[in-house]
């Protein structure tokens, strides 16, 4: 069941309208949206809600064992290594094989591995994520281990977060289950600017974006050079659109039932520098990442050395959780070796003199354009056609530009980075969730009134479903 | 309960703005910025000439493109014309028996003078109950408030095709027409200052010179094998092209036709001859109309369309002309040869050229004059203010 089809805003009216009327973070409150979110899932596999109720019960029970366990480190590992193994084997074992396999024949040796005929569960980057905190918090002594397991079910399985994030601690979780605030009607006005916002993003936006890209990465040979370009700046946008938008669903949906759940993007195109783009993309698996592997590295307590074998380790791996593949690892990579530069170098750059705000600039030109360079892995279904597209893009002082082939989407494109800046700089979303009933009913129906007229015939599913 | 009414507040203010945009849309509001050579822009262009015709209108003809390149109109004017009677032209590219029924029913409210007509079809309509999403661009300009209905019987709802919703709601029925503008913005501007020529449309549409000739058509395998050099050879090629090659199995609807229980088991099949004799039954012209199943191109008899199409449109058609509902006319196989079709009739598969459309006016002219023009009353020459 996908947010951006019929079946899901049926299930969400019916669910919110239950929820509603039963008393919020009773008992009964907690069964019924477990068992919704249970059904949301099944929709996508029974067979594999299976698993989200196995790796919850190991977590829960590992974390309640460790609790007064003189042997933590080993609970901790146990907890890890099964998370780890689950998504390993799900995730990585095909591209283990197939590695293994083309070692095989490089050397040409007639050893081979069959693959795994295995279906990769949705969402399971996610979960397993999350779960995988919760034991390491515990560990920690950061959180108490939950005693109820209605209470660890909720938050493994709720819904609006479980196929693709934000990846929430299971502490900002509990902190709100515990001591829930009451709703406020602002908040309530916000978290439907949220979920309206994120269905232009997606239906309106990414959508439409994908058309184009999709033409370029399937065949990046028969498309002219500038067209190969504006394709990758366009996926830049596809891909905010469409992850920002599914989350911005994910977090009003939440907020609907109480949940304050952290913001996931804060406008990441206007990042000035690589370090500050990881604060405002993904924010969720980037403190992850932060936390729970970078800081375990060493962070940059260890040295200058270490710190930058830290960096570029996390992003590898960083880059490895989106997917199984060569790309991924090497848009990982690229990530890191953006930081560590910047690290080293970055200090000593004095932009030549340039007055402040230029500079500002100059370093928003710099970390928005290496940004998109990196997507062209990350988009490309394998290594060659990363090549492919980067040849074509190689061509293109050779070429004119055709304005009344390419000038539409790059306007387009114009237009959607200046929009970016004005819903960054203007707050809109901020004050439509203070404005009055007028205002916000006209906002929601100029949104509406987009998604009928400019959403594509098909609609694709959401990037981020697939890690 | 906050929440509820809440949310439930908001969203009654949402769906009243929405369904004032739905209003404003079906009452026209998008019409005077509709690309113009779109299907709703030509059918805005004609409804305002129409409207703006002083005199009173006698007959019509209404058909689709086949009727567009295959009939003389300036001809058919001049006959109408010699009995002091006015005939228009309403024929449009793509049109089919839902734009016909909402036609009928727009010239029933805006035109009751009208007394009889022309209506210029083929087989190849008679194949299906709808003729797909297209065809609601040519109808909404015409549409009344409630032929939700009649668009829904011929464009079911699909909810993978948000097109398809456009037989219900205005607001989808424009979604290309206004993802046009937003794309091409200084186009759509500069086409909204060029005159249109709805009155040209209504009495005279020049003839396409090119035929088919050049071209081997006597098989789709051949004619898209071939490698154009003209323009014209283009288009037809790339006719021949979108084809695909011939289906391997093609309903035989004489069989159905024939064999009551078949007809049963073929529910399509048998609501649409339902609905198309009840269509024709309600058009409720003084004079009975005239229908014309225009030639068809026999490769696509052959090759395409179900086995005993011909017979099984005859089937819905001619119980009506033996009725006195209808009158009949069928040029389906006019053009055939024994080798085929002759070429100099056509300029594509669908259309008749120049000389196709004089060897068809040469049939058709004597024949609309007795059956038609000269069964018909001169209305007064002053339209009656509505």
């Amino acid at each position: 069941m996908l947010f951006n089809s019929w079946h899901f805003v049926v299930f969400f009216l019916v669910v919110v309208a239950i929820a509603c009327w039963l008393p919020r973070y009773g008992t009964a409150w907690k069964l019924f949206i477990v068992a919704a979110s249970c059904y949301f899932y099944a929709q996508w596999s029974w067979k594999y809600l299976s698993l989200i109720v196995l790796i919850a019960s190991v977590d829960f029970t590992i974390a309640r064992l460790m609790q007064h366990s003189t042997r933590r480190g080993w609970w901790l590992t146990l907890s890890v290594c099964a998370n780890l193994g689950v998504l390993a084997f799900f995730k990585y074992a095909n591209f283990l094989i197939e590695t293994a396999n083309g070692v095989a024949l490089a050397v040409h040796s007639a050893w081979s591995l069959t693959p795994l005929d295995i279906v990769l569960p949705i969402g399971i980057s996610f979960y397993t994520f999350q779960n995988m905190s919760y034991s390491i918090d515990v560990y920690r002594r950061q959180l108490v281990p939950r005693t109820s397991v209605l209470d660890y079910a909720l938050f493994t399985t709720f819904f609006p977060q479980l196929l693709a994030g934000p990846i929430v601690r299971a502490s900002e979780f509990f902190a709100q289950l515990d001591r829930p605030k009451p709703i406020e009607m602002n908040a309530l006005q916000y978290a439907l600017v949220l979920i309206i916002t994120g269905y232009v993003k997606k239906v309106v936006f990414a959508d439409n974006l994908a058309i184009n890209v999709e033409a370029t990465f399937a065949s990046p040979a028969s498309v002219s050079p500038w067209a190969a370009l504006l394709a990758v700046y366009a996926f830049a946008f596809q891909i905010y659109f469409d992850f920002s938008g599914y989350t911005d669903i994910a977090i009003g949906l939440a907020l609907l039932f109480g949940f304050e759940f952290p913001k996931n993007f804060n406008y990441p195109y206007l990042a000035t520098s690589f370090q500050d783009f990881w604060r405002r993309w993904h924010i969720t698996l980037s403190r992850w990442l932060r936390d729970y592997l970078y800081i375990a590295l060493g962070g940059n307590r260890k040295g200058h050395a270490r710190t930058i074998a830290n960096l570029i380790t996390t992003m590898l791996l960083g880059g490895l959780w989106h997917g199984a593949s060569w790309n991924f690892i090497v848009w990982g990579g690229l990530h890191g070796v953006y930081l560590a530069a910047e690290r080293v170098i970055g200090p000593r750059v004095n932009w030549w003199g340039l007055p402040a705000w230029w500079a500002v600039v100059l370093r928003w030109l710099i970390v928005f354009h290496l940004v998109c360079f990196a997507w062209i892995f990350f988009r490309a279904p394998d290594l060659a056609t990363s090549f492919g597209v980067l040849q074509k893009i190689a061509a293109i002082p050779s070429t004119a530009f055709d304005s009344a082939q390419h000038g539409g989407l790059a306007c387009l494109l114009v237009g959607v980075m200046v929009l970016h800046m004005v819903m960054s700089l203007g707050r809109i979303k901020d004050r439509l969730a203070g404005a009055g009933v007028w205002t916000f009913a006209a906002f929601a129906t100029v949104s509406i009134l987009c998604m009928i007229w400019f959403a594509p015939t098909k609609s694709a599913p959401f990037i981020y479903f697939q890690f | 309960m906050r929440i509820v009414s809440f949310i439930f507040k908001r969203l009654a203010i949402i769906g009243a703005f929405l369904m004032c945009a739905e209003a404003l849309f079906r009452a026209g509001a998008w019409e005077s910025v509709a690309k113009p050579d779109s299907h709703s822009g030509i059918s805005v262009t004609i409804k305002r000439a129409i409207n703006h015709l002083e005199k009173p209108v006698d007959t019509v003809l209404l058909g689709s493109s086949r009727a567009q390149w295959g009939m003389d109109h300036a001809a058919l004017s001049a006959a109408a014309h010699e009995r002091g009677l006015t005939h228009i032209n309403m024929s449009f590219g793509g049109t089919h028996w839902m734009t016909i029924g909402v036609l009928t029913d727009w010239l029933k409210r805006n035109r009751p003078e009208v007394q009889g007509g022309i209506i210029a079809t083929s087989i190849a309509e008679f194949t299906s109950v709808g003729n797909g999403t297209h065809e609601l661009g040519i109808v909404y300009p015409f549409s009344g408030f409630d032929d939700s209905a009649w668009r829904a019987l011929h464009v079911p709802t699909d909810a993978t095709d948000p097109a398809t919703f456009g037989s219900y709601s205005a607001l989808f029925q424009y979604r290309a027409d206004i993802r046009d503008l937003v794309v091409h913005p200084l186009d759509r501007w500069r086409s909204l200052w060029l005159p249109r020529t709805g009155a040209n449309w209504l009495f005279d549409l020049p003839a396409n010179p090119d035929n088919s000739c050049t071209v081997p058509i006597r098989k789709q395998a051949e004619c898209s094998a071939f490698v154009p050099i003209s323009n014209a050879e283009r288009v037809l090629v790339e006719h021949c092209k979108s084809l695909g090659p011939p289906p391997s199995h093609r309903d035989d609807l004489a069989a159905i036709e024939g064999s009551k229980s078949l007809l049963a088991q073929s529910p399509e099949f048998m609501r649409l001859k339902q609905v198309r004799a009840r269509q024709i039954r309600d058009i409720g012209w003084k004079n009975p109309p005239l229908i014309v199943l225009l030639p068809v191109h026999k490769m696509l008899v052959d090759e395409f369309y179900p086995k005993g199409l011909h017979a099984w449109t005859l089937a819905i058609l001619q119980p009506l002309a033996d009725e006195g509902v209808i009158q009949l006319l069928d040029y389906t196989d006019l053009f055939y040869t024994q080798d085929g079709t002759d070429c100099t009739a056509f300029f594509d598969l669908y259309h008749q050229s120049a000389e196709g459309r004089t060897k068809l006016m040469n049939k058709l002219i004597p024949e609309a004059q007795q059956k038609l023009f000269n069964r018909i009353e001169r209305n007064p020459q002053k339209l009656t203010p509505k």
